[in-house]
């Protein structure tokens, strides 16, 4: 059934979705100069892969029934490109030429993708509100 | 947990040209509606609370859960008590209409 709470549910897939963004992305802050990881070599900048997941629609009639989709995360990807050099032969993870690569986060970038997600989160909570508005409306009719 | 509208014209009109008889038939059909119609309104509105009285303790667990910190899901448990708050006031509305017109069929002088 597509109603108010299937609205509410999709809102919450887009909240969690993001919330996951934001974590991948406080990550890659975090380890913007991390030179070791376990898997050997510097940090690499990793980001969600979001997939549009269609809604239960059992029973659903409607064309809009069945396009109505939540949203989450299909996995977690790897950005691969290729990190700054920097020459500096005393460090400890430098190669045999005295270069040391750097994780291939780009800071600013972090921080555009960082307002982005903020927005959207709070975009997914204002059509919260606005879905739990018209629910409250709706139960005004009555009286 | 939808309600839907009540099918079927509801023959306490009597219409020109039909006697008595005919008139009281057709209202005994109207008073079974549970068997003519399939879904009677005892069995909609037991839906609808049972549905409220599922995502309550679904709410209740939630926030349980949060203040134990076994999660930190603040928007599922938050959307779980509005939810949980949307259907107890919708069905508190429908029993008050309900209560309504049963008043008023109480206070009708026959």
């Amino acid at each position: 059934m597509l109603g108010t709470f299937s609205a509410l549910e999709v809102s919450a897939s887009g909240l969690a979705a993001e919330r996951i963004r934001m974590n991948t992305i406080a990550s890659n802050l975090a380890n913007a100069r991390t030179t070791k990881t376990e898997a050997g070599g510097p940090y690499k900048r990793i980001d969600p892969l979001f997939e549009s997941k269609l809604l239960d629609s059992q029973g659903i009639e409607s064309q809009a029934g069945r396009a109505v989709s939540s949203v989450h995360v299909a996995r977690i990807v790897t950005d691969e490109r290729p990190g700054q050099m920097v020459y500096d032969p005393g460090h400890p993870d430098a190669n045999a030429q005295g270069y040391v690569e750097y994780p291939n986060v780009n800071v600013v970038e972090e921080m555009v993708n960082m307002i982005s997600a903020s927005r959207a989160y709070e975009a997914g909570v204002s059509a919260i509100d606005s879905i739990k508005q018209m629910a409250t409306s709706a139960l005004r009719i009555g009286r | 947990m939808a309600i839907g509208p009540i099918e079927g014209n509801l023959p306490l009109m009597q219409p020109k040209g039909t006697t008595d008889a005919d008139f009281v038939a057709r209202l005994k059909e109207t008073q079974t509606p549970g068997q003519t119609q399939g879904v009677s309104f005892e069995d909609v509105i037991g839906q609808a609370i049972l549905n409220t009285n599922q995502r309550i303790h679904a709410a209740t667990e939630a926030g349980q859960a949060f203040a134990a910190g076994k999660t930190d899901d603040i928007h599922g448990t938050m959307l779980a008590m509005s939810e949980a708050d949307i259907s107890l006031r919708f069905v508190g509305n429908v029993k008050n209409k309900v209560v309504d017109a049963f008043y008023e069929l109480w206070r009708m002088s026959i």
